[in-house]
């Protein structure tokens, strides 16, 4: 017996597939434009793609079929607004005993992050943010943006010295 | 600032835990290594927004309904319909190919079905069909408002509706569903009708229907093939109610009444030929009288 291959056109496959890759491809696109509501339009429609030529693709080649339609309809998109990514921030409930001034200035330390995340270049910010956000390898990102694990150290490394400066400047 | 360290990549390597023991403990003496960790460690505070998965492939599913490959025989296919046709097709079916078949107010047409079978379709109805399995011989379709078919004999050939289902081998049938009337008339052969857990078998001539909520009633089948088909709608012992919705359907009407009772019985018939001798024929005998008023007609009690 031949080894049967999963086709993406079986419903049960694709829903497998969406539970195992639309967060991730959600957080991809949403560190790219920072805005929501059109990530969630990009994974839509990507989903949607994948679908329609649901024939024409490998089981196996799904993921990076996946990542790569939202990063070409992410720059289809006319206009990117500037890009704020606001993040929801864990309580940080260990802290509760610190003093009032340790608090406020650990607030402070986050707003001056997060500004300077948002003022990374787009390359460096996807690569950081799916590194420590997502946890993904250096190789994972590598293959997702199609681009060298090399390439992706050395966004990684500019993005950290940017952020240092940034903070550091105000 | 990047001289100070050995390579472009150094931080990256450092995050990664793969310097080597001198690179790192040299990095750890500086004072930016103070920094670094710091903003490594406040990372872990942030997180990508929340993604409602569910809520994102449902509206996934609701595109993927929308059958992109439904042949257009009437241009004016209208958005209120195609959600109809969405309302039909089950959770199993959306993946599938549909066709659709539909006819608007006044019209009536014949379609020829994939294995040779025949329908005719009354104003304002529609069928939703998967052809690729009809080719294996999965007859099944589903109707909305009035069709009459002509069955070529076959495996089973089934017609659902909202208010039950009809099953044949090769016959002639007609079906009416609109909103909670349901009727069926065998012309030929046999069928058999389902409504909830009902069944009926109905032999030609013999004719069945039920209204929202009421039991099942036999009916006479006098014709060789159902009224609206040689141009007219015939009525027998019919509520009111099913008349004028026939009258609405037939002339794109909007019949707003006044002090009527819509259950009392019609039996006659009106044409689709001509829109003031149909409602005379309808509104004489029961005395009411009607008034055209802008895009209604408003019929009262005399």
């Amino acid at each position: 017996m031949m080894a049967l291959k999963k086709s993406i056109c079986e419903s049960k496959v694709f829903e497998s597939l969406y539970a195992q890759h639309s967060k991730s491809l959600y957080n991809f696109v949403f560190y790219k434009c920072g805005n929501q509501a059109q990530a969630e339009d990009l994974v839509q429609e990507a989903f949607v793609k994948m679908w329609r030529n649901c024939a024409k693709i490998l089981y196996e080649k799904s993921k990076s079929f996946l990542f790569t339609v939202a990063n070409h309809l992410f720059l289809n998109e006319v206009a990117h607004q500037k890009v704020v990514l606001k993040h929801r921030q864990i309580p940080v409930d260990k802290t509760s005993s610190e003093s009032p001034e340790f608090l406020m200035e650990e607030k402070e330390f986050l707003a001056k992050l997060q500004k300077a995340i948002s003022d990374l270049t787009p390359g460096q910010r996807e690569v950081f943010l799916l590194n420590r956000i997502d946890k993904k390898t250096y190789k994972e990102i590598s293959e997702l943006l199609g681009i060298s694990v090399k390439a992706v150290e050395k966004r990684m490394h500019g993005a950290l010295v940017k952020l240092r400066k940034e903070i550091g400047k105000v | 600032m990047n001289q100070k360290y050995t390579s472009d990549t150094f931080l990256a390597k450092w995050l990664n835990e793969e310097l080597t023991d001198a690179e790192r403990l040299a990095f750890e003496k500086t004072p930016e290594f103070e920094e670094y960790s710091k903003i490594v460690d406040k990372m872990r505070l942030f997180e990508a927004p929340v993604f409602s998965k569910e809520r994102v492939f449902e509206k996934i599913q609701q595109r993927l309904q929308k059958p992109s490959k439904v042949k257009r025989l009437i241009p004016n296919w209208m958005p209120a319909v195609a959600a109809s046709v969405v309302l039909f097709l089950g959770v199993f079916y959306f993946f599938e190919n549909e066709t659709t078949y539909r006819t608007s107010y006044g019209a009536q047409k014949v379609f020829l079905l994939p294995d040779g079978s025949e329908v005719q379709l009354n104003a304002k109805s529609s069928i939703v069909f998967d052809e690729k399995a009809w080719k294996k011989g999965m007859r099944t379709l589903t109707l909305d408002g009035e069709g009459y078919f002509i069955v070529q004999k076959g495996s089973l050939f089934s017609v659902k509706t909202e208010a039950g289902k009809v099953q044949v081998l090769g016959t002639e049938f007609n079906v009416k569903r609109v909103d909670q009337y349901f009727e069926v008339r065998c012309f030929e052969g046999k069928v058999s009708v389902q409504k909830a857990s009902e069944i009926q078998i109905l032999t030609a001539g013999n004719g069945i229907r039920a209204d929202e909520g009421q039991a099942m009633e036999f009916l006479e089948v006098k014709e060789v093939a159902p009224s609206w088909t040689v141009g007219e709608s015939r009525f027998q012992d019919t509520p009111l109610k099913i008349v004028f919705e026939e009258l609405e359907r037939q002339y794109n009407l909007h019949i707003q009444t006044k002090d009527v009772d819509l259950n009392q019985r019609f039996t006659g018939s009106f044409t689709h030929a001509n829109q003031e001798t149909a409602l005379q024929t309808v509104c004489l005998p029961m005395q009411l009288t009607y008034l055209a008023r802008e895009n209604s007609i408003v019929v009262t009690a005399n």
